[in-house]
């Protein structure tokens, strides 16, 4: 044991005058947020059925059993609260806060204390979840607050991260930005904070964290080395990603398209047009044509930077300057002109 | 005698129960569980992990916690 007992015994009394001080009379209170939560989500499951939204409706059903089962489990703690015997919570004393503290030591290898930050933390196993390395997480508990009535107490901070790439602060399927979210366990953890069960807390925690449940991740695992593309929300795996050279988005190969020039790929949004064949080229290959300012790809582009039309266009109207400009050589019939009947007769009288 | 029962299945409770004197942990999670699988859970008696006929005694903290508890 790292920690001498005097630190233990010296924790156990401060987090135990946190825990009486923090007691306050046993109150009963119907769960009504999840209940209009609940009826909120029912509500909008049955639009989103009629709008014919099948995605939007699934994804409110999941929502919905989850609320539902919260709802159920709040109700069930008040009856085992009013069924209890006893009338008030049973809380750890300093003598039971010392020997939690010592069961944590023996459980989780060491005991971090700070008692300045107020903090205790013990450091996971590296966890492995359905063939996903998620490493090590380190479980802190700040114990002024255990009633946990403004913030969570704790945080769950990745020690050797290795997040969802589609999401750098989910570092587990069920923790974001270091705060767990607790789903069936929330009640339970909640309590076992209230009473000062610092042994349960911490395993229930863990035990969390070794659990992977695939109904509501943050991110699922299967997609935990996948992207998004940015553009069709299609999910691909990372190493058959390609990114937009322009605005530097992530596309999946559909979406993604080169540039003719330059072969380069591009996103819808960054690829411009050659104004002359219609294909795809970035605007660093196009080149405006010197008489009529198209944008042409280089393949438009004839050498004396003038576009097929504009080149066309020259051509013929050279043409026709030669063909309405005469000259003897090139009429020679005018010369010998064939006069027409009469021309240059006059009418003398008999 | 008067044991304390700690249920962390569900909404997690802790409670001063008591139980006939040689009661063994196997019985008392069969009385407290009902149907529950003894497999699906880590059964700890003072905060050890403890074999199923193990007999309580008297002020034992026994509690009940899920294998395996899910976030969301």
């Amino acid at each position: 044991m790292k920690h001498p007992q005097k630190q233990f015994w010296r924790a156990a009394s401060r987090i135990y005058h946190c825990l009486v001080s923090e007691e306050s009379p046993t109150q009963l209170k119907l769960p009504f947020e999840d209940w209009w939560h609940c009826d909120r989500l029912i509500r909008k499951r049955q639009q989103a059925q009629r709008r014919g939204w099948n995605l939007a409706a699934s994804k409110l059903e999941r929502e919905l059993k989850s609320g539902v089962a919260q709802l159920i489990q709040q109700l069930e703690t008040m009856h085992q609260k009013l069924m209890s015997d006893s009338s008030q919570q049973h809380i750890s004393s300093v003598r039971e806060l010392y020997a939690e503290l010592l069961a944590l030591d023996e459980e989780f290898g060491e005991v971090q204390l700070d008692l300045r930050a107020q903090t205790i933390s013990v450091s996971t196993e590296p966890i492995e979840l359905e063939g996903v390395y998620l490493g090590s997480f380190e479980i802190c508990l700040k114990y002024v607050n255990l009633k946990m009535e403004d913030a969570s107490p704790y945080r769950v901070f990745a020690r050797d991260p290795n997040p969802a790439i589609t999401n750098d602060s989910v570092t587990h399927p069920h923790v974001q930005s270091e705060v767990v979210c607790e789903g069936e366990g929330q009640m339970v953890i909640r309590r076992s904070l209230e009473q000062g069960r610092l042994f349960d807390f911490f395993t229930m925690v863990a035990s969390l964290l070794r659990t992977y449940n695939p109904d509501s991740p943050y991110v699922e695992l299967s997609n935990w080395h996948s992207v998004e593309c940015t553009e069709c929300a299609d999910v691909i795996t990372a190493n058959a990603q390609t990114r937009c050279k322009k605005c530097e988005i992530t596309l999946c190969t559909e979406c993604a398209r080169d540039c003719s020039d330059c072969d380069s790929p591009f996103c819808h949004e960054c690829l411009s047009h050659c104004d002359t064949c219609h294909g795809g080229c970035c605007t660093s290959c196009l080149k405006q044509c010197v008489q009529c300012n198209a944008d042409c790809c280089q393949r438009c582009l004839l050498k004396n930077e003038r576009c097929s039309d504009c080149d066309a266009e020259e051509l013929e109207e050279t043409e026709e300057e030669l063909q309405e400009t005469p000259s003897s050589d090139s009429n020679p019939v005018a010369a010998t002109a064939v006069q027409s009947d009469s021309l240059g007769e006059t009418v003398i009288p008999a | 005698m008067k044991i304390l029962l700690i249920n962390n299945d569900g909404g997690g409770f802790a409670d001063y129960i008591e139980v006939s004197a040689g009661t063994t942990v196997a019985q008392l999670f069969e009385q407290k569980m009902g149907d529950a699988e003894a497999r699906d859970y880590l059964i700890r008696v003072n905060r050890q992990p403890c074999p199923p006929n193990q007999r309580l005694q008297d002020g034992d903290r026994i509690s009940i916690t899920p294998t395996k508890i899910e976030g969301a």
